[in-house]
């Protein structure tokens, strides 16, 4: 059956506009001038990168590369090139020391394990930076990572804001091709570099061009599982990436406070974040 | 004669009534050295847009501070500001015409979005009036957002003699697959057939600023019955659009395309009778 292809293309101008003037927003909110941001040598974060100095400037960012030992030489290489294009240096701050510190009092642990305390590691320098340089956390999450959970939960989840994260993994791409970001960047496989040789997709088991036009169907669209089976996508991935979305929702939200009184923070304590009462 | 409109496009700071109310008179101020006849604010101007529980808190009663200091300056100029009102006993979305010292008219919201992002029924009371009222340019109608996506409430205020309409907005950015933000281009095409069919001047006040991730788009515009654009504003900044209406032009648009004459008000009863009758007995 051939499958329709949906075309999840924006205006990638206007998208830029309003994602430039969020973060100035957001900055001027908080009484902050800066973003700490990870650069991993991927695109998001080389995007984010980018739309922060198209926004504040090349001295409102402090780029980090937070390498274990086993990261990709390749990932330092992209990360010092984005930062080379952006006019921007590097910080480097190794997480080796700590990370095995910890493995060898407790033991040994699995890849996902070591993963996670790894991304959980990056997370605790990031916020410690913010402090220190009067900074946000701004976090390079993009919409599909946020819809399959694909991300550590309190690691690289943990940021003030999230800039791209209504933009599907095929929107960054466009974007990153319209801001002319290092073709490396731009071409390489999408890896969360936790371990030699991890990619996204060979990790979700589809790719992310498949991934999104699922993911718009069932989001954007609100089509049953059934209607986009039927509308020619694979059946097994459809279900795989539907079950992932289901099964990742506690990532997304507040944890559940288990309600006692007629007021409850998460539940009827309703007030945004910009409140000023 | 002509007058001169102004469309206060300007960022609110949520639940800020004060900060909001300081940006009233600068703007008023400014459109008073412009010599503006007519300023229109947007929607929840006073207090910004997704208040959830601080709905509450913010709401005022007419005698209140800050609306005492906004019936002083009508004395000077006319304008729309638009706040949460306590209306018996509950809090509801307002638009007020000031002049001449006085609150001539209040428009409460009637249709409360509750769905996807919105949450006004939730959060509030609903308006149960859509009426023209006299201004000292001529009868008027006003809308709160939601309110002018229901065919119905332009058309009831056109009845009722309005003359012009003003659109008082809070609309967040949902698309950027087009080359305006969504909504902007399907609403400008209605507002555009309000002005044309209705023979209405539109005077559209649309806010900017961020609300957390949620981005009010701006793009204010004053329409003539004719559909044209007399005057607007950019996405995203904020403006003061100011433009010349000319309100011989409803007669010219009449003296073209009769319409109004046309319009038989007692077929239109008489079929909505009808159908809410049939409704009920189903």
């Amino acid at each position: 059956m051939n499958v329709r292809a949906i075309d999840l293309t924006i205006q990638v101008r206007l998208a830029e506009d309003i994602i430039i003037r969020f973060l100035r927003a957001e900055t001027k909110k908080a009484g902050f001038r800066r973003y700490v941001l990870g650069l991993s040598g991927g695109l998001d974060s080389a995007l984010l990168a980018a739309l922060v100095v198209a926004a504040l400037g090349k001295a409102a960012i402090l780029p980090y590369f937070l390498p274990f030992r086993s990261s990709s030489p390749a990932s330092e290489k992209d990360a010092e090139r984005v930062c080379q294009q952006l006019g921007l240096t590097l910080r480097r701050i190794e997480i080796t020391a700590q990370v095995e510190a910890y493995f060898e009092q407790v033991g040994e642990a699995d890849a996902l394990r070591r993963g996670n305390k790894m991304a959980r590691e990056r997370m605790a320098i990031l916020f410690d930076q913010a402090m220190a340089h009067q900074a946000l956390v701004v976090g390079a999450s993009n919409k599909s990572e946020l819809l399959l959970g694909y991300g550590t939960w309190f690691g690289d989840l943990a940021a003030s804001s999230f800039p791209i994260g209504d933009l599907y993994k095929t929107q960054v791409r466009q974007m990153g091709r319209d801001l002319q970001l290092p073709a490396e960047v731009l071409e390489k496989a999408p890896t969360a570099d936790l371990w030699t040789g991890q990619t996204d997709e060979g990790e979700l088991g589809f790719t992310y061009e498949l991934a999104d036009q699922i993911l718009f169907l069932f989001v954007e669209e609100r089509l049953a599982e059934a209607e986009i089976v039927r509308a020619g996508f694979p059946p097994a991935t459809v279900g795989a990436i539907l079950k992932r979305i289901r099964q990742s929702q506690f990532k997304r939200r507040l944890p559940p406070v288990c309600k006692l009184s007629s007021r409850t923070v998460g539940w009827d304590f309703r007030y945004l974040r910009d409140w000023k009462g | 004669m002509p007058f001169k409109v102004g469309l206060a496009q300007i960022e609110c700071r949520l639940g800020d009534v004060r900060v909001n109310l300081q940006k009233h008179m600068q703007y008023l101020e400014l459109a008073k050295a412009q010599k503006i006849d007519l300023l229109i604010f947007p929607e929840l101007s006073l207090t910004g847009y997704n208040l959830q529980d601080a709905a509450w808190e913010v709401a005022l009663t007419l005698d209140s501070p800050p609306l005492q200091a906004l019936l002083r300056i009508s004395q000077e100029i006319s304008f729309v500001a638009s706040f949460v009102e306590r209306h018996d006993g509950f809090p509801v979305i307002a638009a007020a015409y000031f002049e001449g010292g006085q609150i001539r008219h209040i428009h409460r919201k009637v249709y409360l979005p509750t769905h996807g992002l919105f949450q006004d029924g939730r959060d509030f009371a609903r308006g149960d009036a859509i009426r023209a009222f006299d201004t000292k340019f001529g009868r008027m109608g006003m809308l709160i957002c939601r309110d002018a996506w229901h065919l119905s409430s332009a058309y009831l205020l056109a009845q009722d003699g309005a003359r012009y309409l003003a659109l008082v907005n809070a609309s967040p950015v949902r698309g950027v697959r087009s080359k305006s933000p969504d909504p902007d281009s399907q609403l400008k095409s209605l507002f555009n057939v309000y002005a044309t069919y209705l023979n209405l001047f539109i005077f559209f006040a649309h806010r900017v600023g961020f609300e957390e991730g949620l981005c009010y788009y701006g793009g204010s515009v004053i329409l003539d019955p004719f559909g044209r654009t007399v005057a607007s504003a950019p996405y995203f900044v904020e403006d003061l659009a100011v433009g010349m209406v000319d309100e011989s032009l409803t007669e010219r648009r009449n003296a073209i395309v009769p319409l109004g004459r046309e319009e038989d008000l007692t077929l239109v009863r008489r079929e909505m009778e009808r159908i809410a009758h049939e409704r009920a007995s189903h």
